[in-house]
């Protein structure tokens, strides 16, 4: 029997549902309805938006590659190995993803600034980390390594350690069969994570104002440089938003697209061997 | 050709085997946690034993006594798992070929054929593994592991995974493949049918030590320990006799089931016990009993003459020529001294220990080398040149540090100099005072330092880090409300008596100070409530000028104080201006200063001088800044 509410709680959860994706979605869009395509184009075609572009693509793919190979390893160790304060290690390594970036870029000065713990000594060789180039890349690195960390992390966990002692029987070295079966089975984690991980170094603000300062050509990267725009002329700002949310969508999109592919491999062959599978004990 | 004998320390007991195998199989059956995988994995070397060794064929693949221990990938040996555990990842195929990708191409696609035909998976060569059934998934792990040619193969429970129904039929088929195997092959299991069936010889394992060894029928016949004959379903009693020269022997009689007669009276025979019925399981033509004595019996009994229940007390009787009796045999000493044990023991945990540790160090090294090899990379490599500051001819470069408040004026001052010196480049870098302040104590290479208010710039002063500043712009605060000016605000005065939503700077920046200080001095003539009223009005405190500009003309806000300078043209068309009576007003200076640790200080110092000249001062009058004297 139906019940005589049931419409109605129907009813609120769907706009409930409704509101909430309103919420989510509509301010993103509001970036690109506000102005025609024409002005959008017009506006961000100026020195300190390419500048700003190519600043936040080279130095976040430094990043990047800076992450994954320092942070496979990491995740790696972590997932596989069970050590006395392994748990602890995981939740130190999860806390940039919940500290303030405000708070990263201060820690960052008090380390590597100029009087800092490591800056002040560093000094003395003629490196220097702040309000730089390198600045920028750490800071990114540091705020989005844990992103890619833990999702690799959870994808080498999953892996059953039975596969890999049957490859090593199978006459494969440990460092192959990381290549050969690791690393393929862990694929999507690893994938999701890298996506994450640099969608955050793009989008990475409060501790690159602190830590790399703000100056165009140098240290402005996108965000930067639409929190400077939005100071001065906003349609700039509205612009450059627009392009990085479209970087980011794009990003996000061949994620996706490159999971589905592996997956579609996968499931191509299945369909092919179901007639097969019938032929059984 | 198969021997081995290990020695390892495991949670609850020693495990203690010394085993010897021809080119047949061998069945290694117990109870789970006997240390019977543990056995496999010993011989695979994916543990290592605290003594012991493995000698295949005349090579030894772990000697501890010659500190000798080949690594798993290099030892030849055929391992199938309980599960199978075939690479989802890879098709039928790519399974079977994963271990043989180094051979030439012929002799993959010889080797290839040849196990596809032996275990009849030729149709199944392009499917992946989640679409095998349990017994075809068996037959290409045991592919997988033939086609390598190992000198050995070790099967852990390969019919555990298998429903009940398949399993028999599986079981023959393995039994007949194993026979086929010219190689020693090792098979656990906990099922004493599996190691029937299965194995050319049996030992059986219990808390690590081995009870007993033989053929399916020697073990049977003649079960070493009653943990044995429950094992393998039969009956073994133990009795302790006295032989003549009056020691104390154990005797074994051991019966099968249908050997043994029960009553409900006490029946004539060489052999006799009694005990209750527990259970009944009916097996076809006969009836098993389950009898509880002094000991557990299993006895048949024809269906048709059963007239047993629960609960009976019955007789057992076993006629001499049905029992078969002989004397205990010690078939593996474990007598061994407790104390040289327990040292042992002591010696193989330090060991252990030692061992996880050299490991965990190694790991830690490589992560540490790794991540200083690539920070080193970075830091030396020409990622410099990417920033973008691709300058041509000597164009020098200078950067400043600039309060957010003349963002305007002094892009475009920057963008005049430039202009007039095309040798030199600025780059700006603008933000709130205070951060610029924290920015340059940290060591940003800044040549100008341009300052919001007196106390930020006196600071640096005292920290040496500036020596001498100057006025560079004058500035006012003003009330600004929004276009259609829904509070009705039109002067000062108008802030304390509507209802309005004010925002107002933050007390940490100039703005917000200023702010304070001109409400401070308005409530001496409007009346001490005045100061109440609109703080009590405050909505929003801001950290910095554009977040008010930006809320006021989106009419988040009712009203505000910002400097005249910062309503630009892009906001005169949103927000009204409305004056604050002068002897209110405070006076907001910006100040100018060459840094002392700039890398070019007299370019600094005539950059500095252009920005107080006729000519810098002229671009501030035109963004409606105040004459600064």
């Amino acid at each position: 029997m139906k019940n005589f509410w049931t419409p109605f709680i129907r009813l609120i959860l769907a706009l409930g549902i409704a509101i909430m994706l309103g919420f989510l979605f509509v301010p993103l869009l509001s970036v690109f309805v506000s102005m025609t395509p024409g002005e959008l184009f017009k506006k961000l075609n100026t020195q300190v938006s390419y500048q700003a572009l190519y600043l936040s693509l080279g130095t976040t793919l430094i990043a990047l590659a800076i992450i994954i190979l320092c942070g496979t390893p990491v995740a790696y160790w972590l997932a596989k190995s069970h050590f006395w304060g392994n748990r602890f290690v995981r939740v130190l390594i999860q806390m940039p993803i919940v500290s303030p970036p405000a708070v990263a870029g201060v820690g960052l000065l008090l380390v590597f600034g100029r009087v800092g713990w490591l800056g002040s000594t560093l000094s003395f060789s003629g490196l220097s980390f702040s309000f730089n180039l390198q600045a920028v890349i750490m800071a990114q690195v540091f705020i989005s390594a844990p992103f890619y960390i833990s999702s690799a992390m959870q994808a080498f966990e999953t892996i059953d350690d039975k596969f890999l002692a049957v490859s090593r029987t199978l006459g494969v070295s440990r460092w192959q069969t990381f290549w050969r079966v690791t690393i393929p089975l862990a694929s999507g984690g690893l994938l999701t994570g890298a996506a994450l991980s640099w969608g955050r170094a793009l989008g990475e603000f409060g501790a690159t104002m602190m830590f790399a300062g703000n100056l165009p050509g140098k240290t402005q990267t996108l965000p930067l440089a639409i929190y400077t725009a939005m100071q001065s002329d906003s349609k700039t700002a509205i612009a450059m938003s627009a392009l990085l949310l479209f970087i980011s969508f794009v990003l996000l999109l061949l994620v996706v697209l490159v999971g589905r592919m592996s997956h579609l491999r996968q499931d191509a062959k299945k369909k092919e061997g179901d007639s097969d599978a019938i032929i059984s004990f | 050709m198969l021997s081995f004998h290990f020695k390892k320390k495991l949670r609850d007991f020693e495990l203690n085997i010394e085993i010897e195998v021809g080119n047949k199989t061998l069945a290694l059956i117990g109870h789970s946690g006997c240390g019977k995988t543990t056995t496999l994995q010993l011989l695979a070397g994916l543990q290592t034993p605290d003594e012991g060794f493995v000698e295949i064929n005349g090579t030894k693949l772990t000697a501890t006594k010659e500190n000798l221990f080949i690594p798993t990938e290099d030892r030849q040996i055929g391992f199938v798992f309980q599960d199978y555990a075939l690479f989802p990842h890879l098709s039928v195929r790519e399974n079977i070929l994963y271990g043989i990708r180094h051979l030439e191409r012929p002799e993959k696609k010889k080797r290839l054929e040849e196990v596809l035909s032996l275990l009849q998976l030729e149709a199944l060569e392009d499917v992946f593994p989640t679409q095998l059934s349990g017994g075809q998934q068996q037959r290409v792990a045991l592919a997988r592991a033939l086609v390598t040619r190992p000198s050995l193969l070790l099967l852990d429970e390969p019919l555990s995974a298998l429903d009940i129904s398949t399993r028999s039929h599986v079981r023959t088929e393995l039994k007949g493949l194993l026979d086929s195997l010219s190689i020693p092959c090792v098979v656990v299991t906990h099922d004493y049918e599996d190691a029937r069936v299965l194995g050319d010889e049996i030992a059986v394992i219990d808390q690590g030590s081995m009870i007993q060894k033989g053929t399916p029928e020697e073990i049977i016949k003649q079960p070493a320990s009653p943990f044995v004959a429950e094992f393998v379903g039969t009956n073994l009693v133990v009795q302790q006799a006295e032989d003549s020269s009056h020691c104390k022997q154990s005797l074994m009689i051991a019966f099968h089931p249908w050997e043994a007669e029960v009553s409900q009276f006490p029946l004539g025979k060489n052999y006799h016990w009694e005990g209750d019925i527990v259970d009944i399981s009916t097996l076809g033509a006969f009836d098993r009993l389950h009898i509880k004595g002094n000991q557990s019996f299993l006895i048949d009994v024809p269906t048709e003459a059963s007239t047993f229940k629960r609960g009976d007390h019955v007789y057992i009787g076993v006629s001499e020529d049905k029992a078969r009796v002989y004397a205990s045999h010690t078939l593996y000493d474990s007598q061994t001294s407790t104390l040289s044990k327990e040292r042992q023991h002591q010696l193989q945990k330090k060991s252990m220990v030692l061992r996880r540790r050299k490991n965990r160090w190694k790991i830690s090294v490589t992560i540490t080398s790794m991540v200083a090899v690539i920070i080193f990379l970075i830091l030396f490599s020409g990622i410099k040149g990417f920033a973008g500051t691709s300058h041509t001819g000597k164009v020098v470069t200078m950067e400043a540090l600039i309060a957010a408040n003349a963002t305007d004026p002094m892009n475009t001052i920057i963008k005049n100099y430039e202009r007039a010196n095309p040798a030199i480049a600025i780059k700006a870098s603008y933000a709130g005072t205070q951060i610029i302040q924290t920015q340059l104590e940290q060591g940003a290479p800044a040549d100008i330092f341009l300052s919001a208010n007196l106390s930020h710039i006196q600071t640096l002063q005292k920290e040496g880090y500036v020596k001498d500043f100057y006025k560079v712009s004058k500035n006012h605060e003003v009330i600004i409300v929004p276009k259609n000016n829904p509070a009705q605000i039109h002067n000062l005065q108008d802030l304390g008596k509507k209802q309005a939503k004010l925002i107002i700077g933050v007390d940490t920046v100039p703005i917000g100070q200023y702010t304070r200080q001109i409400i401070n001095k308005a409530s001496r003539d409007y009346g001490p409530n005045f100061k109440k009223d609109v703080m009590g009005r405050v909505a929003s405190t801001e950290t910095n000028v554009k977040q008010i500009l930006e809320k006021i003309s989106m009419g988040n806000g009712d009203a505000g104080v910002v400097y005249l300078t910062d309503v630009t043209a892009q906001y005169k068309s949103k927000v009204k201006i409305i004056e604050i009576p002068e002897k209110y007003n405070v006076e907001s200076i910006n100040y100018i200063a060459v840094t002392t640790k700039g890398p070019h200080p007299k370019r600094a110092k005539a950059f500095l001088d252009y920005i107080l000249s006729a000519k810098g001062q002229g671009v501030f009058a035109d963004y409606h800044y105040d004459p600064t004297n």
